[in-house]
């Protein structure tokens, strides 16, 4: 986009199974592995729930709950807090985008006792029910791309701030497979890690003997802003993003295309201007034999060299449509902390000529790549520098 | 059966509330805030949980300023024009909606429990 407007992160919320406040969250990253448990609807499953969470302990009165599902709930809390956290109030919300990346909601029917069930299976029911509680009118768009969704949404919403569309957006995803149906559907998808003697060691990025994933949940938001409006308002500024990216494989419907030529352009889109220099990846690594595999080929390909390649679904489980922000989330907090954490249970990687984190990274890389690759073969990729 | 305590946790459910704001002279629309579609939820759920068929209209005293103007234009006296069209409520009661009117819409909680005190499924909706 020649001649764009350079785009910030002045804020961010989250309400992960790690935490949400950012000390609490980089403080469960030192720990060997996440909060994983077998799930009550299948123990054969391990999951990673957000412990005790609550709409209402994030926001005030919000009658229109009944229509969120959980993963909107997540979602909806991490937008207060975004908000909250960059300062922003109505005088920057009135006019700004709002980019949302959700899922289906799988436990959706029709109800003799609520007269618009139908609202349950809008996705964009959160959106309405976002903008009318932060006062946002803004450009918009509810993207649906599978696990590509959140990291799509902030793409777009970096792009909607670049070309002038509007000074501040808010971007990001929400979304929960921990219910029985969808435990159910993932595990006769055969992508479920089974057979592990404990829930932490069930998902295992990168590693020879993975077998699938676990299934997280979470919700997290970015305030994005265009540079001067940011300076303007004396903002806080956290990161930058610079480019952004999106594919599609046209091939299997769930399995990733295993020459991975489309996912890999993505990647190569977003590195032409970040560049590969002090760079970190943030893979989708979500432990599933063909994903790693075929993800593992594009990181030789494209960024052998980079400084690190972390997996946080060892961490805080898959969390499908909102996997991509919640991994920005956590990638910034590290970053912040010139600390990223070893990928969890990673003992024997499933190739050796890749900087994948057996170790933490004790640095600050200057540039992160976000790569998320969803059913559909839907890739989307993020490129973004931690603000210094 | 006093179905003030039902009605009572639909609306705290529906509306996000603690039950206990809730009195029979809460007013629905005025101090609650129900929207339209809270109405709509508030009807089909009356009808599940009490067993009572539910017709929006009189139920949430929806036509009352239109069963004014009519009566007005046919020089039919207000209130009972009122009583004819709501016959659940009792007289007093309407000539206190008829005297509130003015301050905005004049539902309250009790008028939800008449109408399904006095609305049994097999005569409601007309």
């Amino acid at each position: 986009m020649n001649g764009a407007r350079r785009v910030v992160i002045t804020g961010s919320g989250f309400v992960l199974p790690l935490g949400s406040a950012r000390e609490d969250v980089f403080s469960a990253l030192q720990r060997p592995h996440g909060p994983f448990l077998r799930s009550v609807a299948d123990p054969e499953v391990a999951i990673c729930p957000v412990p005790d969470f609550d709409l209402k302990a994030h926001v005030s009165r919000c009658k229109n709950g009944r229509y969120l599902t959980r993963g909107q709930q997540l979602c909806l809390a991490a937008a207060v807090r975004a908000v909250d956290d960059a300062g922003l109030g109505p005088d920057e919300l009135g006019q700004a985008g709002l980019f949302l990346g959700l899922g289906p909601n799988l436990q959706a029917r029709p109800r003799d006792d609520k007269a618009l069930w139908l609202l349950d299976y809008l996705p964009n029911t959160v959106t309405s029910v976002m903008a009318g509680m932060l006062g946002i009118h803004g450009e918009n768009l509810t993207i649906l791309t599978a696990c590509a969704a959140s990291t799509q949404a902030l793409g777009q919403a970096f792009r909607a701030v670049a070309t002038g569309l509007a000074d501040v957006a808010l971007a990001g995803g929400g979304d929960s497979r921990l219910s029985p149906e969808a435990v159910r559907a993932y595990k006769q998808a055969g992508v479920l890690a089974t057979g592990f003697d404990r829930p932490e060691l069930a998902c295992r990025p990168f590693d020879r003997d993975r077998c699938g994933f676990a299934i997280g949940e979470g919700g997290a938001v970015f305030a994005l802003e265009c540079l001067e409006h940011a300076r303007a308002r004396g903002a806080r500024i956290l990161a930058e993003i610079v480019s952004a990216s999106s594919s599609l494989d046209g091939g299997s419907l769930t399995g990733p295309d295993p020459a991975g030529h489309a996912a890999g352009t993505a990647v190569l889109r977003c590195l032409e201007t970040l560049g590969t220099e002090d760079l970190c990846v943030l893979a989708h690594g979500t432990g599933t034999v063909l994903n790693d595999s075929v993800e593992g080929e594009i990181l030789a390909r494209n960024t052998p060299q980079a400084m690190g390649i972390a997996a946080f679904k060892s961490r805080i489980g898959h969390l499908a449509a909102a996997c991509g922000c919640a991994e920005l989330a956590l990638a910034l907090i590290c970053a912040g902390k010139a600390h990223f954490p070893a990928i969890a249970g990673l003992e024997t990687p499933c190739r050796d000529d890749l900087p994948l984190l057996r170790e933490p990274l004790r640095r600050s890389p200057r540039a992160l790549l976000l790569q998320s690759f969803g059913f559909g073969g839907q890739n989307a990729c993020l490129g973004v520098r931690p603000w210094s | 059966m006093n179905p003030f305590p039902t009605i009572c946790s639909i609306l705290a459910e529906i509306l996000d509330l603690d039950p206990a704001e809730i009195t029979p002279e809460t007013y629905v629309i005025r101090t609650l805030k129900a929207e339209s579609i809270d109405l709509l939820e508030i009807g089909v759920a009356m009808q599940h949980r009490l067993g009572i068929a539910v017709d929006d209209d009189l139920l949430f005293l929806k036509n009352v300023r239109i069963i004014l103007n009519r009566a007005g234009r046919d020089n039919v006296d207000a209130l009972s024009a009122l009583k004819s069209e709501y016959p659940y409520l009792s007289e007093p009661r309407v000539q206190e909606i008829l005297d509130d009117l003015p301050a905005g819409p004049v539902l309250q909680v009790r008028d939800l429990v008449a109408y399904a005190q006095g609305f049994p499924a097999a005569t409601a909706g007309h």
